[in-house]
């Protein structure tokens, strides 16, 4: 399992073509005005996420994103001092201050995050939120770590949904239908109430990739799932007992393993590696002591001008 | 004049040959199919309880998107017909379950599409004889039985399609395009339907856990049984169709294809005097009528069990 997620996490670049263009910088205007468009004052944590959710896997995306988590942990409510709002954490009353993401407010109310809390930056999916506004039947999701509290909130955190999950070898399920059938038979359960759709806080289409799922359209179900977080909480209100992102997990494996052009720059770096071109300098990390790594990691150059990229790979051609 | 319409799952998989050929067609005779946006499955089946509106959901919201494209909608897989138009009928006759269905599904929709099948589009909206003026390809040696199952026919209240008892319809389009087209009493049977895909529900529930043989072997069993069934059906309709002379038999529903045709084998290592028999879609047959490329609607053995290519070769002629 850990070998194949190995693998898998090598072969990101290659995939689907629309989260390739978003990266590009030809895109850029067009991730910022999906941004801005969804800058609505009812949601105000959700453009900076998406902003970041947009392009999640580029180095200038996770460059980006580490600043705006560690924006994200600082504490906020400095523009109101003072004002304090009511909110409700499975069922008990606390008084927070105005302008704390749910996940520091909970924090100010004295809990400590051991599940239900990950990167903080709108990621990882750890801590997903059901939520309802006071006098509104509505249930409402979002991620904790990404929206404010509002006046009112009736809050319950699902950090983790038992959700059926398979243990299988990707590089033996063929790209098809009869491979999420046999892994996931309860996709065909699916009725298209799209309930999925409406608590999925990253926006992703859900029922349709479940759609294309069940007839077999693994690269249209791996390119509508890929913004997914693995939050859960589509799974978690299926009234068919589905479990779609598992099933969207599956697709964008399969994509990626059978399916998508091969990254040529990961191969001729693979054989870089293999041939000992870092060997040096990975037997002095192994040397100096725990105190230098720190140093070093801290100062680190996250993009570094000389990442040695050929020019094509960098332009995202290869894997278009 | 471009016109919604709906393919379905199986036409994107088992049925590609019946998709493009139903594509193509219209485009020969003046219509352009556009598939309306966002389509998901129907459902496959029409639920038969009268309460269970969540069923209604997925057709409703595919009426709904239908309508963005225009008030008609094509489609052309008997199972698909059956549900949207089933569908249609439910909101259309009770206005509680309509404004429930689209409050749930969160979308505008009063009833207004009409869901039109691919044969009643050509003679509604084409006219059979204007496509016999179209034809370019010789087919009077074909002999064909026209077999139209259950799912377009029944219930006729609510479908409307043609004589449940005795549809001529397709008998028609088939002698337009100058098939010999054989009487065939047996054309409203039933093939033996979802039997095909009947498993043991427990024995795939202990699968799913990944437990052992034992439940694997009971799932055979029940298989066998449904299988069975499925071979005996499909055994009346296709031996009446070859004691008539028949070359094919020909449709529009792909689970009666895949049943006919898959359980030929079968039947034949029953019944060793058994004749087989190539199952075609009329769409198929109407491509090559119209002079398109034959080749391009899986009319072979790799997309059939009985390949309909040598008797299609030798009764076709230019």
């Amino acid at each position: 399992m850990a070998k194949m997620k190995r693998k898998e996490a090598g072969r990101r670049p290659s995939r689907p073509a629309k989260a390739a263009r978003r990266t590009k910088g030809a895109a850029k205007a067009k991730v910022a005005a999906r941004a801005a468009r969804r800058a609505a004052p009812a949601r105000p944590a959700r453009p900076v996420r998406r902003a970041q959710a947009a392009r999640p896997t580029r180095p200038a995306g996770a460059a980006e994103a580490l600043r705006r988590a560690a924006a994200a942990t600082e504490p906020a409510g400095e523009t109101a001092p003072g004002k304090m709002v009511e909110i409700y954490v499975m069922g008990k009353r606390y008084e927070v201050p105005e302008g704390l993401t749910i996940q520091k407010a909970l924090e100010y109310a004295g809990m400590k995050l051991l599940r239900g809390c990950g990167c903080r930056g709108g990621f990882c999916g750890a801590c997903g939120t059901v939520f309802r506004k006071e006098g509104d039947y509505k249930l409402r999701v979002a991620l904790a770590c990404q929206t404010v509290v509002e006046q009112g909130m009736h809050l319950a955190q699902i950090p983790f949904y038992p959700a059926h999950k398979k243990n299988y070898n990707v590089d033996e399920l063929p790209p098809t239908l009869e491979a999420i059938v046999q892994n996931y038979p309860e996709t065909m359960k699916c009725l298209q109430c799209n309930t999925c759709r409406k608590v999925c806080p990253q926006d992703i289409e859900v029922m349709q990739y479940m759609a294309a799922a069940m007839r077999g359209d693994v690269a249209k179900a791996a390119d509508l799932s890929f913004d997914c977080i693995m939050c859960g909480l589509c799974a978690s209100r299926c009234p068919g007992e589905t479990v779609q992102y598992h099933v969207g997990l599956l697709c964008r494996r399969l994509y990626s393993r059978h399916i998508a052009p091969r990254a040529k720059h990961l191969e001729r770096r693979l054989k870089e590696l293999a041939a000992g071109k870092f060997d040096k300098e990975m037997a002095e990390l192994v040397r100096i002591d725990l105190a230098e790594l720190k140093k070093r990691y801290d100062s680190r150059d996250i993009e570094p001008e000389d990442a040695d990229e050929p020019e094509e790979d960098s332009s995202g051609e290869v894997n278009d | 004049m471009e016109i919604g319409y709906f393919p379905g799952c199986t036409l994107k998989t088992k049925a590609t040959g019946l998709d493009d050929s139903v594509k193509d067609t219209a485009r020969v005779l003046g219509h352009e199919l556009i598939e309306i946006p966002d389509w998901t499955c129907c459902g496959a089946t029409f639920s038969l309880a009268a309460d269970n509106v969540m069923a209604l959901a997925a057709p409703v919201r595919i009426l709904a998107n239908a309508r963005k494209v225009g008030d008609k909608v094509v489609t052309v897989c008997a199972g698909c017909y059956n549900v949207l138009k089933r569908a249609n009928y439910a909101v259309r006759h009770d206005e509680e379950k309509l404004k429930k269905i689209t409050d749930f599904i969160e979308a505008e929709y009063v009833g207004d599409v009409t869901v039109l099948h691919y044969l009643e589009f050509l003679k509604n909206e084409v006219g059979f004889d204007a496509i016999a003026k179209l034809v370019k390809r010789n087919l009077g040696e074909l002999k064909v039985v026209p077999y139209y199952g259950c799912q377009m026919l029944r219930p006729h209240k609510e479908l409307m399609f043609d004589d449940p008892e005795a549809p001529m319809m397709m008998d028609e389009l088939l002698r337009a395009i100058g098939c010999n087209v054989l009487e065939f009493p047996h054309k409203v049977e039933c093939c033996g339907a979802f039997l095909t895909v009947c498993t043991d529900p427990s024995a795939r529930a202990g699968s799913a856990a990944g437990s052992g043989a034992a439940e694997a072997g009971s799932e055979a069993g029940v298989e066998d049984v449904a299988r069975g069934a499925v071979s005996e059906c499909s055994f009346t309709i296709l031996d009446a169709a070859v004691r008539r002379g028949a070359d094919m038999v020909v449709l529009t529903c792909p689970l009666c294809q895949f049943n006919l045709d898959s359980a030929q084998e079968e039947i034949q290592k029953q019944r060793s005097n058994f004749k087989k028999i190539p199952i075609v879609y009329f769409t198929q047959l109407l491509a090559l009528a119209l002079g398109l490329d034959g080749s391009k609607y899986a009319l072979d053995a790799k997309h059939h069990y009985v390949d309909p290519s040598e008797v299609l070769k030798a009764k076709v002629t230019a």
